[in-house]
């Protein structure tokens, strides 16, 4: 431990023993410690050029001695002045990386990730745990025909999750995969359930798309999905959900779209009327006695709950729904 | 063994000591008081500044021994005249064990 105060491994040793043993002779030490008495005699050398003696102020050429009450704590003090500075300069360094971590920061905008899913389970997990989280749509392809009866598993209890929830779900598979009787029962069943499918000659790649934040696409091309990538750059993502947007407009309702079976609680109705006779949000919340703050929060609820995006769009969707 | 600071000094422009300090401590050990294991002496512009480590059954009986081989050499004047001690005192190095660690005493 002394070594710490710049004294080598024998001169601690030797000093250890000096103070402990006070009553034994350089012999005695260096018996103790197996070594020549010269070499313990050179230890004393040591600490007694280590100082225990001191300089003295406005004499540099002469020494003075250190009181003996102060004890190892003067012989610690340079040592506590080197870590000080040590501290000191650990501190500049981190405001330094601080600093530099700032800059960067503030020139690099996140762009989102790209996550390759390269294992089956894995993608499953994470394909679960996203539709677990969606709060709004799912949008999907499912190109290639004839669709594998794990793939209509996955896919329908995660439907009937989201549909639950109020969740908006449109799929759209190849107009071949009707050949398929377990495909085309599929697709019945989801339309039914409340889920918009639809047909398309043919579909660019397997995609899904989760609350237009989230898409995965396959790793390797080809309509399967054993490994996938994770995309969350809105960049990206955005273009997927337009590429999904111009095909679903192109494709054919697999049967006449039903109307979301969720049903609209009063206050939604009766948001609904209100945009329908073309009131302002102030007039709205004159109407409702709330702020227009609060107003303009109710409007943005029903939006998401009917993924529009404006009032345009929330009238459109609120009429097929039967909302009006 | 104890460690006691010592101090000698030569006269006022005598210009320091006239011999090694090597042959000064050699000369401590070799005084007939008991318990002098060992002295380390370094020079300065006017004397001798050191530590002697002596066995004793006490700290005040290792500066009074201390002392005794310096005064012997004093009054034998192999420094030469009018040297003198400036100080013969417990050194820093005479700390309790119990600052050393792992050591209760």
């Amino acid at each position: 431990m002394l070594e710490v105060l710049g004294l080598d491994a024998r001169a601690s040793r030797v000093y250890e023993v000096m103070v402990s043993q006070p009553e034994w002779t350089v012999a005695d030490i260096a018996a103790h410690l197996a070594v020549a008495p010269d070499e313990v005699r050179d230890a004393l050398d040591t600490l007694a050029r280590k100082s225990l003696l001191r300089p003295a102020e406005g004499h540099p050429e002469r020494l003075r001695a250190i009181n003996p009450a102060i004890g190892l704590s003067a012989l610690l003090a340079g040592q506590e002045a080197e870590l000080a500075e040590q501290r000191a300069q650990i501190a500049r360094t981190r405001q330094e990386a601080a600093r530099l971590a700032s800059r960067w920061t503030a020139t690099h905008v996140p762009h989102g990730s790209v996550e390759l899913l390269e294992d089956e389970v894995e993608l499953r997990r994470r394909q679960e745990e996203l539709t677990a989280r969606v709060r709004l749509e799912v949008l999907s392809f499912l190109p290639g025909g004839a669709q594998s009866a794990d793939v209509l598993a996955v896919e329908r209890e995660a439907a009937e999750g989201c549909l639950a929830r109020g969740v908006r779900i449109r799929e759209a598979f190849t107009t071949s995969a009707m050949n398929d009787a377990a495909t085309s029962a599929h697709t019945d069943w989801m339309a039914r359930a409340g889920a918009e499918v639809r047909l398309a000659p043919a579909l660019p790649t397997r995609l899904v798309v989760w609350d237009s934040h989230t898409a995965l696409v396959p790793a390797e091309p080809g309509p399967g999905l054993r490994a996938g990538l994770l995309l969350t750059a809105p960049g990206i993502v955005t273009a997927l959900v337009a590429l999904f947007e111009a095909v679903w407009a192109g494709a054919e309702p697999v049967h006449e779209e039903a109307p979301h079976d969720r049903s609209a609680d009063p206050q939604d109705l009766q948001l609904v009327r209100f945009l329908r006779s073309g009131l302002t949000d102030e007039a709205m919340s004159r109407q409702l006695g709330v702020s227009v703050r609060t107003t303009r929060r109710m409007l943005a609820g029903l939006y998401a709950r009917l993924g529009a995006r404006c009032r345009f769009e929330a009238g459109y969707e609120a009429a097929r729904r039967g909302w009006l | 063994m104890h460690s006691i600071l010592i101090r000698l000094r030569s006269p006022a422009g005598t210009g320091g000591p006239a011999q090694g300090a090597d042959a000064l401590a050699n000369r401590f050990m070799t005084a007939s008081v008991p318990g002098v294991e060992h002295v380390s002496l370094q020079p300065v512009t006017d004397g001798f500044d050191g530590i002697a480590f002596v066995v004793a059954p006490s700290l005040s009986q290792a500066v009074r021994r201390t002392r005794t081989v310096c005064e012997t050499l004093l009054a034998s004047r192999e420094l030469g005249d009018g040297w003198w001690l400036e100080s013969c005192q417990a050194d820093v190095l005479n700390v309790s064990g119990l600052w050393l660690p792992g050591r209760a005493r």
